[in-house]
């Protein structure tokens, strides 16, 4: 005879989801899927799932919209199925976002993609001011949508989880601006000078917008991090996993592109990498001392700039430019104060070099379960 | 690649299928709140999918969906000083939703099981749930929370020690 627990939880295990709600959430994730698909060819497995999967239980009309919302995923500013993109294939999934949490990361993903088509425009040359004005609008638009989501975040007190889409945001903007200024060095063999000319216009002047909307969540990332004064171990210790997996998805991004970047390309990103990760140690002796705030941020630092390196490379890999991470760097921003002063940056700097060379201090990520 | 990259999304979509309902289940006896277990649940297997769109490798999809729904709740925890029931019922709050009367044996256990867990340390819940919700074993316990067998052991047995405490009291007060 069963005891009352046990007979209580049998019964306790028949709560499931409703059989409609679990088909709609699942059709939220086969769009994502969609958006975000694997690596490079995913979107022909996409088109062979729907395929295979049916209509998913919208009958026959869907999948002629999903073939056109799928055809639509690689335009850009200017095709004929962009609107399509922009008006129908992104709207579903902005209505389908549910939490604040999730709608600010939405919107930052589509400044993304606003910023990827701007780029692949600018590498073919095709840039002019039509477009780039066109783009600057939707990338300002979303800038103040995911503003806006950190406000409301803030304003619910979740303010670790406002400063971390704040942080994201900020390191996808600094990493575009520095792709844009590299593209901008780069003439196209086959456009005569005039388009040339205007493409090159054009990308420096998104760069530009770029930095002072990068400047503006730099404010508020810092305004935001002030706030936190001391955060909980629970908080710090998320955040590590959350920059341990960042380094761990660079570290593997570095050695599959190996092949394809020149050595001091190469030398450079290990580096930005060694550095990333003794400041992913830092944080964690914070931590032992119980300095969870200052954790926190040192957490937060170091994925900035893992996510900056990441998209830099994503664009070599996307756009075929040799990736460039010279210029203003975190390090010499003022307004983050974890930052070493800096007459010592050097000096720290340095010190990565020397590690690096000396093969000491390898963090070892285990991310698999 | 193709054939790599289809047998990813087939595959994930089949976890889905299979795990929606058990991860549903383990989130909503865990923050007892039927709207929240749905958008963790949701945000389980979104994370996951980014995860997966990044080619980050995944030995224990199982496994690893039950962590990413454990620290999404931890997060919620954290965020949240979470109200006791009885408060939440003085607001007008019923865990279980209109939807759960269908079936009223369901319902009355699913209430009596939140009400118990109510009761009880946050970090004995987890484990009452993945052992006697989820069915997992200590082992597989151990490995989403990363612990020790041998802690997690300790744990469930202090966990079941309470929950019969709880259960006499409640005979004994009727």
């Amino acid at each position: 005879m069963k005891k009352p627990f046990e007979k209580i939880i049998e019964l306790a295990k028949e709560i499931h989801l409703d059989a409609t709600e679990k088909a709609s959430l699942k059709d939220d994730l086969v769009l994502l899927m969609r958006m975000r698909p694997v690596a490079s060819s995913a979107t022909t497995s996409w088109r062979t799932t729907l395929m295979r999967r049916g209509a998913l239980a919208f009958g026959i009309g869907v999948l002629v919209v999903g073939s056109v919302s799928y055809a639509a995923e690689g335009s850009l500013p200017g095709d004929l199925l962009y609107p399509v993109k922009i008006n129908v294939t992104e709207q579903v999934v902005t209505w389908a976002t549910r939490s604040p949490r999730r709608q600010a990361i939405w919107h930052t993903q589509l400044v993304e993609r606003r910023l990827e088509e701007v780029e692949r425009l600018a590498s073919r040359g095709f840039l002019d001011n039509i477009k780039a004005a066109e783009v600057e609008a939707r990338i300002e638009t979303e800038t103040n949508n995911v503003a806006s989501h950190i406000d409301a975040l803030e304003n619910k007190k979740e303010l670790e989880t406002a400063a971390t889409i704040s942080s994201n945001l900020e390191s996808t903007l600094r990493a575009h601006e520095r792709i844009l200024l590299n593209l901008t060095a780069r003439t196209p063999q086959s456009r005569d000078d005039k388009e040339s000319k205007k493409n090159h216009e054009e990308s420096s002047k998104m760069a530009e917008s770029l930095k002072e909307k990068r400047n503006r969540m730099t404010n508020k990332r810092t305004s935001l991090e002030a706030k936190i004064a001391t955060s909980t171990e629970s908080s710090a210790t998320i955040k590590r996993r959350s920059v341990e997996t960042t380094a761990s998805e660079v570290t593997t991004l570095l050695t599959s592109l190996s092949s394809s970047l020149d050595i001091p390309a190469r030398t450079k990103a290990k580096i930005r990498l060694e550095r990333d990760k003794k400041m992913i140690r830092e944080g964690s002796a914070a931590m032992e001392l119980k300095s969870n705030g200052d954790a926190f941020r040192l957490f937060q630092k170091a994925e900035r700039s893992l996510q900056e390196t990441r998209l830099i490379l994503e664009a070599h890999k996307k756009l075929n430019i040799s990736p460039e991470f010279n210029g203003e760097h975190e390090d010499t921003d003022t307004s983050d104060n974890t930052s070493e002063p800096q007459e010592h940056a050097d000096e720290s700097f340095n010190d990565t070099i020397k590690d690096f060379q000396n093969q000491r201090g390898k963090l070892q990520f285990d991310t698999r379960l | 690649m193709k054939e790599q990259h289809l047998n990813v999304n087939v595959q994930f979509l089949k976890a889905y299928d299979d795990l929606a309902d058990p991860i549903y289940r383990h989130c909503y006896y865990r923050v007892s709140d039927r709207e929240r277990a749905r958008d963790i649940m949701q945000e389980t297997f979104t994370r996951t999918w980014e995860y997966i769109s990044r080619n980050g490798h995944i030995d224990n999809l199982r496994a690893f969906l039950y962590r990413t729904a454990h620290n999404l709740i931890v997060d919620e925890y954290r965020k949240k000083k979470m109200d006791s029931l009885d408060e939440l019922r003085d607001k007008g709050f019923d865990p279980i939703g209109a939807d759960f009367q269908k079936d009223i044996h369901t319902a009355i256990a699913a209430r009596e099981i939140i009400a118990l867990f109510d009761k009880i340390d946050l970090s004995y819940r987890e484990v009452l749930v993945m052992r006697y919700i989820d069915d997992m074993a200590p082992k597989e316990i151990a490995h989403v929370l990363d612990e020790s067998e041998n802690a997690i052991s300790v744990r469930l047995h202090r966990a079941i020690k309470k929950i019969k405490e709880l259960m006499e009291h409640r005979e004994k007060t009727i």
